[in-house]
């Protein structure tokens, strides 16, 4: 807009000026034809050539006038006249006037004395303004159509480039939702260079966290070996110790001992779904879990049930959920008869899972008493309820909910929910 | 009955071999995973206890080395370690049982016994052979429901016929089941031994095949 307004005033400037040369043109053509013949009488050797003074009112005059008197002037103008009239000296120059039919006029008027002339004579040739805004008008519709195609191209290109520019940025939110389903463990660092120092740093910023977490993770594996053998040791040298004494012993290392089991184990979880790379295979790890307690409950000849775990994705650290899944079936195991069962029941954000048992479960006001105290099952009874103290932690953790009920043939049920990774 | 140990802390490796030396296992104990893998690649043992966190070569790789040599004998895995992901791991690679430290001697005692049991082929804790009985939960054996005092030499033979009724067993099968590593390994020691089997228990119950070895008559006549 800017831009159209400076074009169209500085070509306004130009057409005035043109149109200024034009009357100059004119005048001085109406100059050169006119002559004074013998009586001192202003004769014109041929009438100016432009065929616009002879058509009526076209707004293109002429006339010459002397003493206030007009001597001669251009059929155009009929029988009427323009001005400047009357006796009053006019200063050469353009101005601005009224024609016969009250048309905005740009007047040229310039004094002259011809030779053998006793008075001068005021030369006056005049044009329209229309014509000069016709012009205006004219250039600025073009200037206009020409600028709102420039602005086309211009915002087409700006798309395209911006778009293209945008594009790593797009690639780098591909990958990250790749990393986040744990199909890839890195950005690919064959980015632009202008964005591969972020791409760079969010790789390494992930690398550290995955350090971090594997580090503690290994410090804790670490200070259990450390702290483990000992007790053990300890725990079986003290058994040779009799009565009072040996026994004293050997309870508080046991306790020591579930403490440290505990701890450990509450200091391994991870506990955070928003980590890149969070995402677990439910049936994956409920397959590895169920291989393994086919393996330790060999004896029992248990029929472990998987139902509706295919394609299940989970937001979480696959070693939490190996955690809460693993000890869940596992105390399932250790109170079932014949069968656990593990299913699904809904699917949306949250997956509710289900781990039931047929086996005794838990007395109903016991099992009120027990949730209502919170479950502090693993504080009071060592080895038997260790396993849902920490599921119901890591549950909690991942903003899940952690219910005790009777299944349905009467042994225990255990309700969770997950948090449903969702691509 | 014959088992490896492989433990890297000596004391606790020492404390488990003598239980089960006095459960009446046979015991060899090795302290590192090289000694510990060849061990179990050249004496038929009939169970192993197998620690992770090993110096010169882990638990895991000695087992999967273990299976891929068609080595088929019970491991129970006996580890600090004690998150899922290491059972199953374990278990994947061939264990039969996972026992995590801090644990109870007994315990450990009875899980391997559930091993060997299931690998001789029986289900349940009290074998029965003729008028022959073992309690393999109490280490105590019976004739016509009468206890026989046995010797800890004597109680391994008497366990390793009992698990294996009926076949014909070699002096050199029954020597590398009874004894462990270090001891004197004559085969007239066994000969010996069933010799003093066969005066506690009768002699009609051990057969002799010669040149074949000795044969547990489960006849009941």
């Amino acid at each position: 807009m800017i831009t159209g307004g400076l074009i169209i005033y500085l070509f306004k400037g130009h057409i005035e000026q043109r149109f200024e040369h034009q009357l100059n043109d004119h005048m001085e053509e109406l100059v050169a034809v006119s002559e004074i013949d013998d009586v001192g009488k202003l004769i014109l050797t041929w009438e100016p050539s432009d065929p616009r003074f002879n058509r009526p009112h076209s707004g293109w005059y002429w006339q010459i006038v002397q003493d206030g008197e007009v001597t001669r002037q251009s059929r155009s103008i009929l029988s009427e006249h323009i001005p400047p009239l009357g006796r009053n000296r006019v200063e050469d120059g353009v101005i601005s006037g009224m024609g016969p039919d009250g048309q905005p006029l740009r007047i040229l008027v310039r004094t002259i004395h011809l030779p053998r002339a006793i008075i001068s004579h005021v030369f006056i040739v005049a044009g329209p303004v229309s014509d000069i805004l016709d012009d205006i008008y004219k250039f600025a519709t073009s200037t206009a159509i020409v600028l709102v195609v420039l602005a086309l191209i211009l915002i087409g290109i700006m798309v395209l480039q911006v778009g293209y520019g945008l594009g790593p940025l797009r690639r780098i939110q591909q990958s990250l939702s790749a990393i986040r389903i744990g199909h890839e463990k890195h950005l690919p660092d064959d980015f632009p260079i202008e964005v591969q120092p972020l791409v760079s740093e969010l790789n390494s910023l992930m690398d550290y966290n995955t350090a971090l977490l594997q580090r503690a993770r290994t410090q804790v594996g670490n200070l259990a070996h450390s702290l483990k053998n000992p007790i053990g040791i300890a725990i079986n040298t003290a058994k040779e110790l009799e009565g009072e004494q040996g026994e004293s012993m050997r309870r508080h290392l046991r306790c020591a001992a579930d403490n440290i089991t505990r701890y450990l184990r509450k200091a391994r979880i991870a506990g955070t779904g928003n980590v890149l790379g969070a995402c677990a295979d439910l049936e994956k790890v409920g397959l590895d879990i169920k291989y393994s307690l086919d393996i330790l409950y060999q004896e029992k000849n248990l029929d472990i049930r998987l139902d509706g775990l295919q394609g299940i994705m989970v937001r979480m650290d696959s070693e939490d959920l190996e955690e809460a899944l693993g000890n869940l079936m596992d105390n399932a195991c250790k109170w079932a008869t014949h069968q656990i069962t593990v299913r699904t029941l809904e699917k949306s954000e949250k997956i509710t899972l289900l781990v039931c048992d047929d086996g005794p479960g838990i007395q109903p006001d016991r099992l009120n008493h027990v949730m209502k105290r919170g479950i502090r099952l693993d504080e009071n009874e060592t080895g038997d309820g260790l396993g849902l103290g920490i599921v119901e932690e890591i549950i909690t953790l991942y903003g899940g909910t952690f219910v005790m009920e009777e299944a349905k043939g009467g042994g225990l049920q255990v309700k969770i929910t997950l948090p449903r990774f969702i691509e | 009955m014959r088992v490896l140990v492989v433990e890297d802390e000596q004391e606790m490796a020492n404390q488990i071999g003598v239980s089960f030396r006095q459960a009446g296992y046979a015991t060899d104990v090795a302290f590192d995973g090289e000694e510990g893998h060849f061990l179990g690649d050249t004496e038929p043992y009939d169970a192993v206890v197998l620690d992770l966190g090993l110096p010169k070569m882990s638990g895991l790789k000695i087992l999967e080395q273990w299976r891929s040599n068609g080595q088929i004998m019970p491991v129970l895995i006996l580890s600090a370690r004690d998150t899922w992901r290491e059972k199953v791991t374990g278990l994947r690679a061939g264990a039969d049982d996972y026992l995590a430290k801090p644990f109870e001697m007994e315990e450990l005692i009875a899980r391997i016994e559930v091993l060997v049991r299931r690998q001789a082929g029986h289900a349940k804790a009290i074998l029965l052979c003729g008028h022959l009985k073992l309690d393999t939960t109490t280490k105590k054996l019976f004739l016509n429901d009468q206890l026989i005092n046995l010797t800890a030499l004597e109680y391994r033979l008497a366990d390793y016929l009992m698990h294996h009724p009926d076949s014909v067993i070699s002096k050199t099968e029954l020597t590398e089941h009874i004894y462990e590593m270090d001891s004197d390994r004559d085969s007239n020691v066994v000969e010996v031994l069933v010799k003093r089997l066969r005066n506690k228990i009768g002699a009609d119950l051990i057969i002799t095949h010669r040149g074949r070895g000795y044969q547990l008559f489960a006849d009941n006549d």
